[in-house]
Order: structure tokens, then C-alpha cells, then sequence
């Protein structure tokens, strides 16, 4: 990863849920790092974890869901906050969202208020952190919308977002988080709702707006393609924990892990020319609640042997850059 | 082609939603879902139809097996229409009476999208694959019992599953059930209607086997839906392009992803990511969204986001033909577009 003082650390994350069935461990020991103006992909499966990391990082974990453990790092210009330690509901989160780290989702009409104009919503986030007058907010609010490929922003700006169809509702949406120059955007699922013509057009914008804001951009997808296109960096998350990480080359040409090459393996792709018959991933993802000794992915894992089903791997280094959580790449213990 | 391995024969089906308005509910617009389609289907092939949301692939879907009712056009299908007899003719769907339709049934089946709204939570597994079955008065009960446990084996879960209830289940195991339950009258015909889009990635790939091997089993021909062109590449012998209402373009797969003759196949197959990272891709952006099938364009539906467009595509609508060995289009232009496909490497 780049040079320099990383964006954020993540170093030791836990978060588990308490619910009447038990405690889910969402997320269960993580690290990594995000390098500034760098994009990070983070790939897995539904359950696996990607997006209750993206809402710690965000300060957005709420009971019954609990940071057991580890520190969130941000590295602002003077200082190093621990956003595990700020209140929730506090002044300093408040401050460091939006204008330091901005969230965009899967589906829009969770973050955009139905009953509001577009404009009128991202006029309000400007104003709440300051620096600018009413009008002088206004304007850059238009220019935010043509920025993100709205056309005819200065009419749009008086749309409700039900006006919008859904591929133009995530542009308002990524207009609304950039409106503040966040140093970092996480980005949740942003084009698994969309149809393939429209994800292409907000992949494209968003690695334009990476260039002209010079954000960092945390990017979850179960989508390899779609990390392919625009990551610098992956971690690959299951059940929990991060198995591999690596620069986006090494991830797809060297896979380390098998569920990462299980992955890549169960995945029919448009490269490939002729019948060739899928090679699946036996078995189903384990339950957040079950707690397994081990490493978690050893029982559809071809390649398990005795000490995977004993101990939980670390992430090592396998390769300089290149870490994967398998007894496959680590010295006999 | 032959035109005795045909077992299903669409032509122009149309399928118009009125959109009702006001106290007196009526009727102001209509919603052309389905515009004109026409389609044939051979014997154990699989035939992937590929589109956007909102291009009316799943209603071209449920309105061949009759779950829709048609407003115009016919479904040839080479099913039974009484219980003596073998299903050697031809026989039109859309007109059929109820009682034929419901025979019909046990020719055409259906496996859906979503694994969860599609189980009945309060049956257990085992009633919901036997239910088919139970319908049409086919078996006794112990008959159909010991057929339950041979399906649920078939499709990869354990025969004491069958007394368990749809919640105990992952979303794969799910969508087992729902092909188990669509294979339990031995059909000629699946629709399989986004069967693998709401799975998980490693799921998938298992569920996509599954249907590959049951092809093979069963002798089985499928419908497939779906707006994943990679799932669609993989698993089709042919495959039609639908856009508004309409199919643009149909041909075997290699030839419809590798020569590409209407310029919405050649934009929807550039924007599919591809997993790998040194792939160059030269995306084609269309612009804009796909209108309202309520208003569609003038001329050709797809002209405003084509990049080819000429004045002929505005004024008038092209005519759905043949341009090459099985390969059919519908686009003013298509002789003359050299397009890109994706390159065999």
C-alpha cells in the first residue's frame, strides 16, 4: 500500500451482536489499513461481515450491536482519533462524518428523506458543517449535481427523489456525501440494486470523482468484477474475519486462499469461452451465532488438514504485501 | 433447426397492464410489457432471456406459462390436453380452457426468484415438493411420499429434510426445495425465473450445477431468465436479448457474444465487469435511463440511448428478421454496424 501515514487503521476489530439468540460475532478480530486517495474493495458474502466493518468505521454500530474490541484510527491533520472510543450520538463523530468520512448505500432512499427536495438535502449538509452562507450553498449544491452527471441540475435540484429513478437517486446520493470533500468515502454495495447499463455509468463516475477529490474510497461489493474495475487494494472477508489481503493484481492472478480462489473458480465469466462446468464451493456459509473452533472455512475447504480444525490461522504475510489467513502459506506451527 | 424438436412456439405475444386512474378506475394508459415477442424453443435446449429490469422478461415468462393472461399473440406448446393423450400435437396455451391449462401444468413448471416468498412457511418441506403432485390427483399418498424423498435426494438435500419447515434453510437449500417442487411432475418445460440472482456468489455456482445436472437427468428445457449475462453466457445454447417490450436480438451464444448485431447486446455486453483486473474494457456508456414501457420512444424503443441512431431509427420501428443462420435482429442498421463482441481468446 502506499507510502506515508495511513487514512485509517483498523487494528483488532471486534463487534458482536446481543441478541435473544445469542451473540453473533458480525465481526471477529479484523485489520487493515486504508492508504489516503487508495481504494480499498472489500469482497464477501452476505453475512460475512463487510458491512458492519464499514459502519464501525462510520461510528454507526448501535445495540444490540457492541464494539468488543480493537481500535478504529483516524489520522486527521493534527492528531490521531479512536473512533471505538467517541459517543455514538457525540459532537466529534458528528463532526468527522460527513466532512471526513461520508457513506453511501446500497439503496438510496435510505439516506435521502423522501419528503424533502434533493437540493434542499444537500444544501443542509453543506450548511451543518459551516463555512458557508445559505446561497453560496445553494450554488454549490448545483454544482455537486452536475459534477455527479445529473443533467439539467439547476431543475433537478427542486426533484423529490421518488422523481428520480433509482440510477439517478444514487448519483444525488454520491452528490450529497461528496458535498463536504470527505478524505474517505465508504461505499456500500452502491450498484448491486442497479441494472448493468446504470452500474457501468456510476462506476465510471465514482472513479472520476476519486480523481477530481482525491478521496480514499472503502468500496464493499460481493461483486468481483466490479472490484476488478476499480480497486487498488482487496481484503476478502468470511464469516468474520479477513482470509486474504492483497493489491488488486495479486488477488485475482495469485490467489493464496481456497475460499478466495473457491471464489474465483464459482464464478462464470464473460472472458471465458466454451462449456466448462462451474466449480462450486461445497457446503453453506456458517452461522454468525455457531462458535466454531478453527479456522471457519476448513469444513468446505478441499485443502483442510488436521491443525485447521485445532486453531484459528492469523493473517501473516505471505507474499511482501500479500497476507492470507491459511495454514496452507504459514510454517508448521 | 427441425421443426418437430420445437416444443414451444411464441408469436407476438403481447401483454398490455392497463394503468387505472381516479374513483371510477379508469383506464388511462397501458403498460406494453410485453410488445411482440416471438420465440421458439427446442427440445432440452436452454434458451436464456436476458434484460434490464422493467424489459418484461419475467412477464413474457409467467404469460407462456398462462400465470399471466395474455392480450394477444399465441403459445404454441407440444403438451397433453386430456389425460389419454401423449402430447404429440401442438396445442395453443393462450386459449386453452382452464381444465387444459391445469394438464398443462404438469408439462410447464416454474422455479422462482426468491427463495424465501416462494415457500409456504407453514408446510413442511416435504408437503411443498409433494404439492404439485397432490393438485393434479396424481399418486396416493404413500406413492407421492416415497417420489418426495427420491426429489429431494435428486436435487442434493436429505430425504429426512422433508418433515422440516422452510425457515430451517439457507437461501440455497430454498431454492432446492423450489426445484424440487417444479421437477415433482416430471415437466418437459422449466421457466426458471432468476433462479440464482438472489444467492450468494459460492452458492450460485452450486445451483447453476444442480440445474445443468437435472437437465441432463431429466431431459428437461429451460426458459432461463435472467439479467446476468455471464450466468446467461454460461448456461444458454441460445439466447434473446429483450429491451421495452421487445426482443432485439436472438442467436445461438457464441454467435449473439461474439457478433453481436443490435447495438443494445454490444452495450450491455461491454458493461459487465469482468474480474480481472487487466481486463481494458471499452465500455460503451449508454446514456440515460430505459423510458417507460408506459411511453415508449417513437421508431425504434432503443434510439435515444444509441449511439448509431439515424433519422429512420426515430421515424419508423425496424421489423424483428433474420440476418444471418439463426441469428434474428430487429435494427435498421444491422447490416451495415460492424459491432463489437467479446473477443474468443
Amino acid at each position: 500500500m502506499g507510502d506515508g501515514a495511513p487514512l485509517i487503521e483498523v487494528k483488532g476489530l471486534k463487534v458482536h451482536f446481543h441478541t435473544e439468540d445469542g451473540v453473533a460475532r458480525a465481526v471477529d478480530g479484523v485489520d487493515f489499513t486504508i492508504a489516503p486517495e487508495r481504494t480499498l474493495g472489500v469482497v464477501g458474502e452476505s453475512g460475512c461481515g463487510k458491512s458492519v466493518t464499514a459502519r464501525a468505521v462510520m461510528g454507526l454500530i448501535e445495540p444490540p450491536g457492541r464494539i468488543e474490541q480493537g481500535e478504529i484510527l483516524l489520522h486527521l491533520r493534527d492528531k490521531v482519533v479512536d473512533i471505538c472510543r467517541l459517543d455514538p450520538r457525540g459532537r466529534e463523530i458528528r463532526d468527522i462524518r460527513g466532512s471526513e468520512i461520508a457513506m453511501i448505500f446500497q439503496e438510496p432512499m435510505t439516506s435521502l428523506n423522501p419528503v424533502f427536495r434533493i437540493g434542499d438535502q444537500i444544501v443542509e449538509a453543506i450548511l451543518l458543517h459551516g463555512g458557508m452562507g445559505r446561497s453560496q450553498a445553494h450554488e454549490r449544491a448545483i454544482e455537486l449535481l452536475d459534477a455527479v452527471g445529473i443533467p439539467m441540475p439547476r431543475q433537478r435540484f427542486e426533484s423529490f427523489p421518488h422523481q428520480l429513478s433509482g440510477g439517478m437517486r444514487q448519483r444525488a446520493m454520491i452528490a450529497m456525501a461528496m458535498s463536504c470533500n470527505p478524505r474517505l468515502l465508504i461505499a456500500d454495495e452502491p450498484t448491486t440494486a442497479l441494472d448493468v447499463t446504470i452500474q457501468a455509468q456510476v462506476i465510471d463516475l465514482m472513479n472520476a470523482l476519486r480523481r477530481d477529490f482525491n478521496t480514499a474510497i472503502m468500496f464493499i461489493t460481493h461483486d468481483l468484477g466490479v472490484i476488478a474495475g476499480m480497486a487498488d487494494d482487496v481484503v476478502v472477508m468470511y464469516s468474520g474475519k479477513i482470509v486474504e489481503s492483497a493489491p488488486v493484481r495479486e488477488i485475482f492472478h495469485n490467489p493464496k486462499h481456497p475460499y478466495t480462489q473457491g471464489l474465483m473458480n464459482s464464478i462464470p465469466s464473460l472472458a471465458v469461452w466454451g462449456a466448462r462446468r462451474l466449480k462450486a464451493i461445497d457446503g453453506v456459509v456458517p452461522s454468525p451465532f455457531a462458535h466454531q473452533q478453527g479456522c471457519r472455512f476448513a469444513p468446505r475447504c478441499s485443502h483442510a488438514m488436521e491443525v485447521c480444525r485445532a486453531r484459528s490461522p492469523e493473517l501473516l504475510e505471505a507474499a511482501p504485501g500479500h497476507s492470507a489467513a491459511c495454514f496452507l502459506h504459514q510454517a508448521a506451527p | 433447426m427441425n421443426a418437430d424438436d420445437t416444443l414451444l412456439d411464441v408469436r407476438r405475444l403481447r401483454k398490455y397492464f392497463p394503468v387505472r386512474k381516479g374513483a371510477l378506475q379508469r383506464r388511462v394508459a397501458q403498460i406494453k410489457a410485453v410488445d411482440g415477442v416471438d420465440l421458439t424453443i427446442q427440445y432440452r435446449e436452454t434458451l436464456g432471456l436476458v434484460g434490464e429490469s422493467g424489459c418484461g422478461k419475467t412477464t413474457t415468462g409467467r404469460t407462456i406459462l398462462r400465470l399471466i393472461e395474455p392480450t394477444e399473440g399465441s403459445i404454441l406448446f407440444r403438451g397433453r390436453t386430456s389425460d389419454r393423450d401423449d402430447g404429440e400435437a401442438m396445442i395453443d396455451v393462450a386459449t386453452a380452457t382452464p381444465a387444459q391449462v391445469k394438464l398443462l401444468r404438469r408439462d410447464m413448471q416454474i422455479i422462482f426468484q426468491d427463495p424465501y416468498s416462494s415457500l409456504n412457511p407453514r408446510m413442511t418441506i416435504g408437503e411443498i415438493a409433494g404439492e404439485p403432485l397432490k393438485i393434479q390427483g396424481l399418486m396416493t399418498r404413500s406413492e407421492r411420499e416415497a417420489l418426495v424423498l427420491d426429489l429431494l435426494r435428486a436435487v442434493g438435500l436429505s430425504p429426512d429434510h422433508a418433515r422440516r419447515y422452510p425457515h430451517e434453510f439457507s437461501g440455497g437449500q430454498r431454492q432446492r426445495i423450489g426445484i424440487a417442487r417444479a421437477l415433482a411432475l416430471r415437466p418437459q418445460l422449466v421457466v426458471a425465473d432468476e433462479p440464482v440472482s438472489a444467492l450468494d456468489v459460492s452458492i450460485q455456482a452450486q445451483v447453476i450445477n444442480l440445474l445443468q445436472d437435472l437437465q441432463e437427468q431429466f431431459g428437461l428445457t429451460y426458459l432461463f431468465i435472467a439479467h446476468d449475462l455471464s450466468v446467461v453466457k454460461h448456461i444458454s445454447n441460445r439466447v434473446a436479448v429483450m429491451y421495452l417490450g421487445k426482443i432485439v436480438e436472438l442467436a445461438a451464444t457464441a454467435e449473439l457474444f461474439g457478433n453481436p448485431k443490435h447495438p443494445y447486446s454490444e452495450a450491455l455486453m461491454s458493461a459487465v465487469p469482468v474480474a480481472d483486473p487487466d481486463f481494458k474494457a471499452q465500455r460503451i456508456l449508454l446514456q440515460g435511463d430505459m423510458p417507460s414501457p408506459m411511453n415508449p420512444p417513437t421508431g425504434c424503443h432503443f434510439h435515444p440511448r444509441c449511439r448509431y441512431a439515424q433519422d429512420i431509427c426515430r421515424a419508423e420501428a425496424p421489423v424483428y428478421r433474420a440476418v444471418g443462420d439463426s441469428h434474428f435482429v430487429s435494427c435498421h442498421r444491422a447490416d451495415e454496424l460492424s459491432l463489437r463482441g467479446l473477443r474468443s481468446s
